[in-house]
């Protein structure tokens, strides 16, 4: 037994000693022309590597050396790969600079409280300030945790909107005043209407991914605060009247067979006929929705958008902990977020091989006079070479300065400013739930969601028999523990502020 | 085997180092790749000890980090659902090993048997095919037939005036539908072993056999089997060691992440796959891995040790 | 003269079935060729249905669903492939240099452990076989194992990275010393070691001709592992210098079924995303040309174990 581990022992030694060695890589001594030297940057991102991804990168290059002496490595990850592939680069303190990071991948939360990425705070002020300014503030407010700025916001939409998309046909044939429908509840004389004269037709066509209206921050599902709560009570929403009427509803519509029967299995079949369907929206996402489905839709949302933790970080940039040159990676996305050259490379490609510029029409550069981040041109893409680069846009940060395609509406991004504006901050929003002392009991509670949530969500189950089924099993999990230690962290918070 | 034992009398280190020089080479190449590839990775495992943070690289976030026991193993039993999902791990798993070898004998018997050996090579081909297709292709294709709406069994059905059948819904079927496909897409892979060993087997013993009149089927209870039988017993054993270990496309692709039907098809890995999606918590997965290892390692133990009691010769070590 | 007698009575048994030594009656031949035929058309089935996927026109696909006789056939799949042309020929190289030189050189290392395992006399049989054992199970999970390959061994971006760490496993051996310890009586080992044969001559000359089968089962088993292998493809590769054939495939799924199940946490930005990949019949199209080549190599393995089966090998 003293053998083996002195065995051991030598071996974990020998492992330590030959990565300690490869830790201090890189490349030295290039130098651009105003003698800066060059530093390398690897930047992991989420997505498919592009064919022209190479070109387009020296391109990039070429403009940054010469700029502020960076070169870019940017490594596309495909989106299956990426969690369980930055997993293993962020963990094993591989070498990385940038990453993508946010609350659906790559989770943002996570990674901080774990150390893995670079405080900011100090580089905002001085080699990040320009793009400090340039961001809604709302947007780094969402970016700290504990006070501190783990990552670089990308502006997206800033709140959740959850809308109903309608097929157009069926709207203006029996005239439905679709503006005035909200909640779940509205829709029912339609669906009723629908489901009586067009047998064809599914009226609400739901998916497994279709969660029911829910006016509630999971801040983890299933417990949270509900919108408008200013005492900030946390609950468990299967237990909140609100949810439980509206599993109610669903229930009924269900029955009626207002729903499609395999909606809790269901994933989207774009061939099915449908009046109306949930979707996340964001400023002119009609056009994308009806892009996809092959036929006009419009839109109303079922609630005002509420800004959440997890909303507000739709999408971030961060920071290795242990980069070697985090002024140099702050100054690169500084200027990322104000060139617009830089910015439209990475986004489109090389301009005469990818996409070339068009002139917007008069009366649409009148209409959009005076509002922010409107450019006096378009992109057409190239229909030959544009699938050898595409990337989304929202993947890399400064997309206000990307131009729009030729399709596009010239106001979009002063439409997504203006959303934004708009947007509410839910009561919750700020507070990270650190998960720690829970963690054992969170681990449970997926399972049980994934079991009971989609079938309860589409009505597919009478809510009266597994609504109690589902709470027994919470329980038994631990669910008050959660709820118990969220409210002694939020009452905390709120202290604080 | 204790023969050999004895003819080896206790002998220096160095000494049995000398008269075993050439095997030993023969070893070494083996030997080198298992420590460089099996061996140091296996630090890895204290994470399941750990509440990993990072601070600096691996190795000093590994030291660095805060000790918590078996913590991070928790998880693994917090659920109501433990049992159950204990329950359908081992059950499923035990009707694999079972069928895993009863079907792949049947089948490599009865190509063996074959008059027609082109066709044998023909059959034997095809099985293989499904080993090809991918979970996530083969989910697709089931779906094709289960599809509630517009899927071929429900038209079947149709066709005869029976109401359409809401497959991924109705929890009865699966466990049939799971150990179908399981054994469908294995049975060409599982075969070959046998049809090796089978071929393997020295010709006069049938030769023997006939020449006393043995019929076929005798033939093969007493040559084929018999001969079959250390083969069959090391797989069990490897087999036995993958108890708590599930397929995790067959029991999470193949039904669609279908909420109903979890009762069924919830195994460990589906289970610590959801749990882990919520919380990026490497210790917890170390912790999962290693528990599933340990069983796994206990149980090879056991039957190993009931194995080499009946017969050493067919024991794994 | 016991030989000559033996030799004799087996003649006999011989004509009497007609020179058609030992074989099954004609009804269980059919009855065993009707359940054989069963079990092959179930197997066969879905790969059709997946070639005829993979012809199908993608608008009929997303109108009817998976169909076996589609309404519109289309050779777009193929065509967007060729004209993917570069990066598909590459994988395809990558793929088939990985498992070639990983085929070979697993056979090489399997063999001689498992030889060496396989020898009754070796006295630190005990040590070798635990020492496989133990990672039978055991493993120090992602992280570790890419800590050892990019940091200790500097494989990253090689080649290497493909071939090595799937080059051995514990099942292979263990499987390959049981053929060894069946196939290859102990009398033949020991009279060649008494003719003064070295073990490297005794394995190379004798056992290995003398165990093909098992042989065979090891690089079946070894080449099909290389070819469907892509998880070192994703831990290993950031350059997309090496990228096998399997690993495009699955991007693609994975890709499609990530975004498809994160749909609601991704809203809009999902569907953008999810409209610049590959279509289904594509994914289909690729699952048909991966596989294709292995299905051709697939006989030159099989004719160590169909082959030689019993009948036909009473040495003539």
């Amino acid at each position: 037994m003293m053998k083996l581990k002195k065995i051991a022992a030598l071996g974990l030694a020998l492992v330590m000693a030959a990565t300690s060695l490869t830790a201090c890589g890189g490349k030295k001594g290039e130098t651009n022309e105003n003698g800066e030297e060059i530093v390398e940057l690897t930047w992991y991102q989420v997505g498919d590597t592009q064919k022209d991804a190479q070109k387009v990168i020296e391109k990039v290059n070429e403009y940054t050396t010469e700029k502020i002496g960076v070169k870019l490595n940017i490594i596309n990850v495909g989106w299956g790969d990426y969690n369980q592939k930055m997993q293993v680069v962020i963990n094993t303190g591989d070498k990385w600079d940038m990453c993508f990071t946010c609350s659906w991948a790559n989770d943002y939360l996570q990674n901080a409280n774990k150390g893995a990425f670079l405080e900011l705070d100090e580089y905002l002020e001085k080699e990040g300030k320009e793009m400090h300014d340039l961001v809604d503030p709302r947007f780094w407010e969402a970016a700290k945790i504990g006070g501190v700025t783990y990552g670089v916001p990308h502006e997206k939409e800033i709140g959740s909107c959850p809308m109903w998309v309608f097929t157009k046909e069926y709207v203006d044939k029996y005239n439905i005043p679709y503006q005035d429908i909200h909640t779940l509840e509205d829709l029912e004389p339609w669906l009723k209407l629908i489901h009586e004269k067009e047998p064809d037709v599914v009226p609400l066509y739901l998916t497994k991914d279709y969660t029911a209206p829910t006016y509630m921050d999971k801040i983890q599902d299933p417990v949270g605060i509900e919108y408008g709560d200013d005492t900030l009570t946390v609950k468990n929403v299967f237990e909140t009247e609100r949810m439980k009427s509206t599993l109610k509803t669903m229930r009924k519509y269900y029955t009626e067979g207002y729903v499609n029967k395999d909606a809790a299995t269901a994933s989207d079949d774009k061939s099915i006929k449908r009046f109306v369907t949930k979707g996340d929206g964001q400023p002119y996402a009609e056009l994308i929705w009806g892009k996809d489905l092959g036929y006009e839709v419009v839109a109303t949302e079922i609630m005002d958008t509420q800004i959440t933790n997890a909303s507000a970080r739709g999408a971030l940039t961060a920071i290795n902990k242990n980069c070697e040159h985090p002024e140099k990676a702050v100054e690169f996305l500084n200027l990322m977020y104000t060139d617009e050259y830089l910015r439209n490379l990475l986004n489109y490609g090389i301009e005469g091989e990818h996409y070339e510029f068009v002139e917007p029409a008069k009366e649409e550069i009148q209409a959009a006079e005076g509002k922010e981040y409107v450019y006096d041109k378009k992109v057409r893409l190239n229909e030959e070479t544009k699938k050898d680069y595409s990337v989304p846009y929202w993947v890399q940060g400064g997309m206000f300065n990307t131009y729009v395609l030729e399709n596009e509406p010239l106001d979009k991004w002063a439409a997504f400013k203006e959303f934004n504006d708009a947007s509410k901050e839910a009561p919750s929003f700020g507070f990270d739930f650190d998960l720690e002392p829970v963690s054992t009991q969170v681990a449970g509670f997926r399972n049980i969601l994934d079991e009971f949530g989609k079938s309860l969500y589409t009505g597919s189950v009478d809510p009266d028999e597994y609504l109690p089924q589902l709470q027994k099993k919470l329980e038994a999990t631990g669910i008050q523990d959660v709820i118990d230690e969220m409210q002694s962290q939020i009452d905390e918070w709120k202290a604080q502020k | 085997m204790k023969q050999s034992k004895n003819k080896v009398p206790k002998q220096g280190f160095w000494n049995r180092v000398k008269n075993n020089k050439e095997l030993l080479i023969l070893s070494m190449p083996g030997a080198v790749w298992f420590i460089l590839f099996a061996y140091l990775p296996l630090f890895g495992v204290l994470v399941a000890f750990k509440k990993y943070r990072l601070s600096g690289g691996f190795f000093q976030s590994l030291i660095e980090s805060e000790f918590v026991g078996f913590d991070n193993f928790k998880f693994l039993f917090s659920s109501g659902d433990a049992w159950i999902i204990l329950r359908n791990t081992v059950l499923y798993n035990f009707t694999f090993i079972i069928l895993g070898v009863v079907l792949p004998v049947i089948v490599a018997l009865l190509l063996n048997e074959l008059r027609n050996k082109g066709m044998a090579k023909i059959y034997q081909s095809s099985m293989f095919l499904p080993y090809f297709l991918s979970w996530v292709v083969v989910s697709y294709c089931l779906f094709a037939f289960l599809n509630p709406e517009k899927g071929y069994f429900n038209n079947i059905l149709q066709q005869f005036g029976h109401d359409g059948i809401s497959w991924y819904t109705e929890k009865g079927y699966w466990p049939f539908i799971i150990i179908f496909m399981s054994q469908w897409k294995g049975i060409g892979y599982n075969t070959v072993v046998y049809l090796a060993s089978i071929c393997g087997i020295d010709k006069t013993y049938y030769e023997a056999a006939v020449l006393d009149g043995a019929s076929k089927w005798q033939q093969i209870k007493y040559v084929t089997l018999p001969l079959l039988k250390p083969v069959i017993t090391i797989l069990l054993i490897m087999a036995v060691g993958g108890i708590f270990k599930a397929d995790f496309g067959l029991f999470f692709q193949l039904p669609k992440d279908s909420g109903p039907l979890y009762p069924v098809t919830n195994v460990l890995d589906t289970y610590i796959f959801r749990a882990l999606k919520a919380n990026g918590e490497i210790g917890m997965s170390s912790a999962a891995a290693l528990f599933q290892s340990t069983v796994g390692f206990v149980l090879i133990m056991i039957a190993n040790k009931i194995v080499s009691k009946i017969d050493n010769e067919n024991a794994l070590f | 003269m016991f030989e000559k007698h033996r030799q004799k009575a087996l003649e006999a048994k011989m004509e009497q079935n007609q020179s058609k030594f030992n074989q099954i009656k004609k009804p269980t031949n059919v009855l065993f060729n009707i359940i054989l035929s069963i079990l092959s058309l179930l197997s066969v089935i879905p790969f059709i249905f997946v070639i005829i996927i993979s012809f199908t026109d993608e608008n009929t696909l997303a109108m009817n669903g998976y169909r076996f006789i589609p309404e519109k056939f289309s050779l777009y799949a193929y065509q967007y492939i060729v004209s993917a042309g570069e990066n598909i020929i590459r994988s395809y190289g990558v793929t088939i240099l990985v498992t070639v030189l990983g085929t070979l050189l697993g056979l090489l290392l399997t063999g001689t452990y498992a030889y060496a395992l396989s020898r009754k006399t070796y006295a630190f049989k005990k040590f070798f076989t635990t020492m496989i054992t133990i990672p039978m199970l055991f493993s120090g999970g992602m992280i570790a194992n890419y800590l050892i390959v990019t940091k200790v061994l500097m494989l990253k971006d090689t080649i290497w990275a493909l071939i090595l760490p799937l080059c051995l496993n514990s099942f292979n051996i263990i499987v390959l010393r049981t053929f060894f310890k069946t196939s290859i009586p102990d009398a033949v080992v020991e009279s060649a070691k008494i003719d003064g044969a070295s073990e490297w001559r005794l394995f190379f000359q004798i056992v290995i001709p003398m165990a093909l089968p098992g042989l065979a089962t090891i690089g079946l088993f070894l080449t099909l592992g290389y070819w469907n292998d892509w998880f070192n493809a994703m831990m290993y590769m950031d350059s997309k210098k090496w990228v096998p054939l399997q690993y495009l495939l699955i991007q693609i799924e994975s890709s499609m079924d990530w975004l498809a199940s994160n749909k609601s946490m991704m809203g809009v930005d999902g569907i953008q995303a999810a409209a610049n990949l590959p279509k289904e019949t594509i994914k289909m199209a690729i699952v048909v040309i991966s596989t294709l080549p292995i299905i051709f190599a697939y006989p030159f393995f099989q004719r160590y174990f169909v082959n030689g089966l019993t009948v036909g090998a009473v040495k003539e």
